[in-house]
């Protein structure tokens, strides 16, 4: 049990380390570009839905303090900016949600989609659902559900993530407001 | 074994006390017939209808489950009865008559009789059962406000009453009930079916500590220690007294501490560990409805601490004449 | 080398997740619709099945001392390779398992049949058993997802098909029971097929034992 049979063993682990990475590194090399893509798709067509007339989206540094803002994009249309696109991160019933919200130039709500979400499924989850999405659409200022004095109707069973959502919107309406 | 005397041999006990299971769940039935009654009259005969529903169920499913698995038949013991009703009174008079159905399958036959039945289960069957319904939270949360009935007599109508916020949604906010406190203490109030009406509830819990069916240690060391924290630590802008006193009243607390703590199979049997269990109960209800996301949280302080039954049994066992003195997590019962 | 008794072991008598318990952790945690149950199951399979031919064929070579570490950086690279290629050709899968097939890593089932098995045995019957263990995994999985799926969520192959893969809707919405898709659903689902599982092997062992008494 010298030094000679330890330089073995570690010769051995290396050797099989040494080919699983190498198996790894190509791998990885077929699969790259393609795991880019899909994730850049994901994130344009859920910035798609909420703001369709843009052609292109711009990254936009955020210099605000609000924690919930994430990324703001700069929407490019035919004729020049026609909005932002606001990536926001509230704390639901079950961890953060992941949502993006469109803001109109002139302030207003254009669309807001959910990426991921960790909420209940079939109470939660139904924040998913174009009916209670939509609500938020030509909507500026401070959002709120109807149980605490706002406009919005929050989904049955499901307040905590109805709340979650709509401050989602109102940090992206002030970080635009924010930006002019 | 009768001798020539006529006199009776027998071996020990020889004192005997009529109180056997069936005459328990009597006397626990009994008891909770003030707070149906207060029910029936608050919300309507769909109230009983509820009741006899889950009642019924549970006892079919008490006889089906034993039939089938070919075991004693022990269904006239009436314990099925009493978590039939229990069941009803912890939810919302509006329910489809299915849910307390499926209810009664979940508490009897998951709950209790996979366990190995009557005094073998380690949660409240009533509980559990209501915590399992939850997987239809839209409809065990559409309550009525009182009084809210067409007609005292409409069973089928009650799915479609106006829903109300409850008191405890508005204890939830930091806020006072929209009630007073007679009317929360005489059941004028929203809430679970059997829960409304503390006074009846507390009538009923006299009785069964009169007739020596429970100790009132359980009881009134959760009750006492949800009062003396809501006391202590009112929340909003709210004046302790009145909220202490719609902490108590409203929600289940008068229901759970009278009739679901102190249910013998799931409760410790040690006069010290009662006490304790019973405090911890009132902790966890009063840290669920301050700080959980849920309005209540007397069934869940209850289910808690029915798993912890085994553990405040073992370290409060009194110690046995010239035994260790020391408390021995591993060795167990000495 | 049996192959029928192996696949017998697979996917009844040494059933990795109703028999031998391992994998409990992805069993419990991504059993709500079919797809995920799938996925995980042929993605488990084939891991399982490379892990242990590699290992087979270096079983002579890997000395005692370091077999552990070796074993795990022989897993650790096929499910790192698992993960890039689901991510890269069926992004919705890794969306919906997310850090699950990461975690196959840790899953007992890979590094127990390696220590257990592919150690001891020549590559074509560690084959073979990767193959018949995974299987059996898949089965059980798949079972679980049904029953909480269709209970849990009223649906039926949400993922597949449908429209929008919103899967076929057999109970209406609205009536299914929320917590079989919630974590207990899954001990609860689990812990049902475990008693059955155990119920039918007995039931066959005693008629067994019967026979073999009225022979005599």
């Amino acid at each position: 049990m010298g030094a000679k049979y330890f330089g073995k063993l570690t010769l051995i682990l290396f050797l099989i380390s040494a080919v699983v990475a190498a198996l790894l590194g190509a791998v990885n090399a077929i699969t790259e570009s393609r795991i880019i893509a899909a994730k850049r798709e994901k994130t344009v067509s859920a910035m798609k839905v909420v703001m369709p007339e843009a052609s292109s989206f711009e990254e936009f540094g955020y210099k605000g303090k609000d924690p919930l803002v994430a990324e703001i994009y700069l929407a490019k249309g035919s004729s020049g900016s026609i909005g932002y696109v606001v990536k926001v991160t509230p704390t639901g019933f079950g961890g953060a949600i992941d949502m993006v919200v469109g803001v109109s130039s002139a302030g207003k709500v254009t669309g807001v989609s959910i990426i991921s979400m960790s909420e209940t499924p079939g109470l939660g989850t139904n924040a998913l659902k174009d009916s209670f999405r939509e609500q938020f659409v030509g909507k500026s200022g401070t959002q709120a559900v109807t149980k605490d004095g706002g406009k919005i109707n929050a989904i049955t069973g499901a307040t905590v993530t109805s709340r979650a959502v709509s401050k989602g919107v109102t940090s992206a309406l002030e970080a635009v407001a924010a930006l002019s | 074994m009768e001798n020539k005397l006529g006199t009776v041999v027998s071996p020990s006990p020889h004192l005997r006390s009529p109180a056997g299971t069936r005459n328990i769940m009597l006397d626990v039935i009994i008891a909770l017939v003030p707070a149906l009654a207060a029910s029936v009259y608050i919300f309507g005969f769909r109230a009983l209808a509820v009741t006899l529903v889950s009642c019924a169920a549970c006892v079919f499913f008490e006889w089906g489950y034993r039939a089938l698995m070919k075991k004693p038949q022990n269904v006239g013991d009436l314990s099925a009865v009493v978590t039939g009703m229990l069941m009803a009174f912890c939810l919302p008079v509006t329910v489809p008559y299915w849910l307390p159905v499926i209810g009664a399958f979940f508490a009897i036959v998951i709950v209790k009789q996979l366990f190995g039945g009557i005094g073998k289960n380690f949660l409240n069957p009533a509980l559990a059962a209501r915590a399992f319904l939850f997987s239809w939270p839209v409809l065990m949360t559409k309550w009525v406000a009182p009084f809210s009935y067409s007609s005292i007599m409409n069973i089928f109508g009650g799915a479609d009453a106006i829903t109300s916020a409850t008191p405890m949604g508005a204890l939830h906010a930091g806020l006072l009930p929209n009630a007073t406190v007679a009317q929360a203490f005489l059941g004028e109030i929203g809430g679970s079916l059997g829960e409304v009406s503390a006074l009846m509830l507390l009538l009923g819990g006299a009785y069964l500590v009169f007739h020596k069916v429970i100790s009132p240690r359980i009881p009134l060391a959760y009750i006492l220690t949800v009062a003396v924290i809501t006391y202590i630590f009112p929340k909003g802008e709210a004046d302790r007294l009145s909220w202490m006193l719609y902490n108590l009243f409203c929600g289940g607390l008068m229901l759970g501490a009278i009739f679901m703590a102190t249910d013998y199979t799931t409760s410790p049997i040690t006069k010290l560990g009662q006490i304790i269990f019973g405090i911890g109960c009132g902790l966890i209800t009063v840290l669920i409805r301050y700080f959980g996301t849920y309005p209540e949280g007397v069934s869940y302080a209850i289910l808690v601490m029915n798993t912890t039954v085994w553990l405040i049994d073992r370290a409060t066992l009194p110690r046995r004449f010239g035994g260790k003195p020391k408390f021995d997590l591993k060795g167990g019962a000495r | 080398m049996n192959i029928g008794k192996q696949f017998k072991d697979g996917l009844v008598s040494q059933n990795p997740v109703l028999v031998q318990l391992l994998g409990m952790c992805s069993t419990m945690a991504i059993t709500t619709t079919l797809f995920n149950g799938i996925g995980m199951g042929i993605s488990v399979l084939v891991i399982l099945t490379c892990s242990n031919v590699v290992i087979a064929a270096l079983r002579k070579v890997i000395p005692q001392k370091i077999r552990i570490a070796a074993y795990v950086v022989v897993i650790a690279g096929f499910v790192t390779m698992v993960d890039l290629l689901i991510q890269a050709f069926v992004p919705e899968l890794s969306k919906s398992l997310g850090v699950f097939i990461p975690l196959i890593v840790v899953n007992c089932i890979i590094l127990g049949r390696a220590e257990a098995f592919a150690s001891k045995n020549t590559v074509p019957a560690a084959a073979i058993d990767g193959i018949a263990q995974g299987i059996g995994y898949t089965i059980v999985l798949v079972v679980i997802c049904i029953i909480r799926e269709l209970l849990g969520s009223g649906t039926f192959g949400a993922g597949i098909f449908g429209v929008n893969g919103g899967g076929i809707r057999i109970i209406a919405e609205g009536y299914p029971a929320l917590f079989l898709i919630l974590p207990f659903g899954g001990f609860l689902t689990l812990g049902c097929l475990i008693a059955f599982m155990q119920w039918t092997a007995n039931r066959s062992a005693d008629k067994a034992r019967k026979e073999s008494e009225a022979a005599k």
